[in-house]
C-alpha cells in the first residue's frame, strides 16, 4: 500500500524554470493548451514558489488547481482514463507558450519607474499651463516698469521727440483729407486743401473749414480716423481741434488748423513699404452733454470736461 | 494705433500732444492762413516749400493767445528759426 505512494512521492515534480525545451520531471505539458500539469499524490509543499519560479513573470491562474478540473485537455482526459495517477491539479499559464521571461506582468521596479515618469510628466504639463496663465500679469508688470511694450521706439513723444526730429528726404508721402458730419450735425465742414505732400519728419499744418449756417449755436466734438491702419500710430498730431467741443455761433465760419508730423520710423515699417498715401479723416458729431472722446483726466490746457464728474464745464 | 480684435482692427485714436486749437472766432489769423493756402497751391500742395508761411501762421496765433507759446525747437521749426537768427546776425547784402 505505501510503495506506490512512496514511487510517487519520489517521483516528485523537480522544478525547472524553463518550460520551453521539456517539461519537468512529473510536469506534463499540454501540447495545445498552457497547462502544465503535475501528477503527485499530493500536493508538494510549497508548490506555489516552485510554480511561481516556472512561469516566471506569467501569470498564474489558480483556477484550474481542483481534483481533475482542468478545462478540456486531453493530456488530463487522459490521465483521468487511465487513472495512473491521482491528477492533483494543474496550473494554468497565461501567455506565450514560445516564450519566456516576463511580458505582462511587470516587475515592481518597473512600476515604480513608470509611476515616477507619469508623476513627472504631469508635472512638467502643469508647470508650463501654469506659465502660461502667468505671463499675462507678469508682462503687464514688466512693461509698467520698463516701459518696453507696443510700439517702444515711439515710447518718447512730446516735446523732446519734435525737438530729435529728422527729416527722412528719399520718401515723400501723400496725406488726404477728408471731413465729415453726423447726419444731424447742421455743419458745413470740409477740408481747405484735399492733400499735402510731406516728408517723415517735417511738421506739418493743414486747415479744415467749419461754418454754421443756422441760426442757433451748434456745439460739436470731433474724431478722426487715419487710413491705413497700420500708418495711424506713426501719426503724430502736435494739436488739432478733435475730441474737445468747439462752439460755433450762428453763421459763423472758422478755420481749423491741424499741426501734425509723420514719425520717422515709417520708414522702416515692413507692412508700410508700398503706402504712401495717409487718409487723415475727420468726422464731426453734435456734442450733448457728457459726451466726451478720451478718456477722463487726459491733459489738455483747453479741456473744458471735468477729470472726475465729467460734465461740460462752461466758459467763464 | 490700430489693434486686432480676433482679427478685426479696431482703431484708436491718439489725443494731441498739445490738446485743441482754440476757435479763432474774430478771424484775427486769416491772412497768415491765406498767404499759407496761396503758397501750397503754388507750389503743388508741397509742404516743404511752405513752411515758412506755416511758421507764421503760427506766430500769428501765438501773437494773438489763440496758442500756448513754445520754442521754435518744440515745433519742428529748429531751421528756420536758426535761419532767421542767423540772418539777423549776418545780414545779406541786398
Amino acid at each position: 500500500m505505501l510503495l506506490p505512494i512512496r514511487d510517487a512521492m519520489r517521483r516528485l515534480p523537480s522544478f525547472t524554470p524553463n518550460l520551453l525545451s521539456k517539461s519537468p520531471p512529473g510536469w506534463n505539458r499540454c501540447s495545445r493548451c498552457l497547462i502544465a500539469e503535475f501528477h503527485a499524490v499530493a500536493r508538494p509543499r510549497g508548490w506555489q514558489d516552485q510554480a511561481r519560479k516556472i512561469s516566471g513573470d506569467r501569470k498564474i491562474l489558480p483556477t484550474a488547481i481542483e481534483m481533475g478540473r482542468s478545462p478540456a485537455c486531453s493530456l488530463l482526459q487522459r490521465s483521468l482514463a487511465l487513472g495512473i495517477y491521482t491528477q492533483i491539479g494543474s496550473i494554468r499559464f497565461i501567455g506565450n507558450p514560445g516564450r519566456s521571461g516576463p511580458r505582462n506582468h511587470l516587475t515592481e521596479r518597473q512600476q515604480f519607474a513608470s509611476r515616477t515618469t507619469l508623476n513627472y510628466v504631469c508635472a512638467v504639463i502643469i508647470t508650463v499651463l501654469g506659465l502660461s496663465y502667468a505671463a499675462v500679469p507678469m508682462y503687464r508688470m514688466f512693461c509698467q516698469v520698463t516701459g518696453i511694450g507696443g510700439a517702444s521706439n515711439l515710447a518718447q513723444h512730446g516735446d523732446e521727440k519734435v525737438e530729435a526730429l529728422q527729416k527722412v528726404t528719399d520718401r515723400a508721402l501723400k496725406i488726404v483729407f477728408t471731413a465729415d458730419t453726423a447726419s444731424h450735425l447742421q455743419w458745413n465742414f470740409k477740408p481747405v486743401q484735399r492733400e499735402v505732400t510731406v516728408f517723415p519728419g517735417e511738421t506739418a499744418l493743414a486747415f479744415y473749414t467749419a461754418e454754421n449756417p443756422t441760426d442757433r449755436h451748434i456745439v460739436g466734438i470731433s474724431t478722426y480716423t487715419v487710413l491705413p491702419f497700420e500708418a495711424a500710430k506713426y501719426l503724430n498730431k502736435i494739436q488739432c481741434f478733435c475730441f474737445e467741443e468747439q462752439r460755433l455761433n450762428p453763421h459763423e465760419k472758422v478755420d481749423m488748423p491741424v499741426f501734425f508730423y509723420i514719425d520717422p520710423e515709417y520708414v522702416n515699417d515692413p507692412w508700410l513699404i508700398k503706402a504712401d498715401t495717409i487718409t487723415l479723416a475727420y468726422t464731426f458729431f453734435e456734442a450733448k452733454d457728457g459726451m466726451k472722446f478720451l478718456p477722463q483726466g487726459t491733459p489738455s490746457p483747453h479741456n473744458r470736461v471735468t477729470p472726475s464728474t465729467g460734465a461740460a464745464v462752461e466758459p467763464a | 494705433m490700430a489693434q486686432s480684435l480676433y482679427g478685426s482692427k479696431v482703431f484708436k485714436p491718439k489725443p494731441p500732444d498739445k490738446g485743441s486749437f482754440p476757435l479763432d472766432h474774430e478771424g484775427e489769423c486769416k491772412q497768415p492762413m491765406e498767404v499759407y493756402m496761396k503758397c501750397l497751391y503754388d507750389h503743388k500742395y508741397n509742404n516743404t516749400e511752405c513752411r515758412l508761411e506755416a511758421k507764421d501762421y503760427l506766430d500769428c496765433r501765438m501773437q494773438k493767445e489763440l496758442m500756448a507759446k513754445a520754442d521754435w525747437s518744440k515745433l519742428g521749426y529748429k531751421d528756420l528759426d536758426e535761419r532767421r537768427t542767423s540772418e539777423k546776425e549776418h545780414p545779406k547784402p541786398s
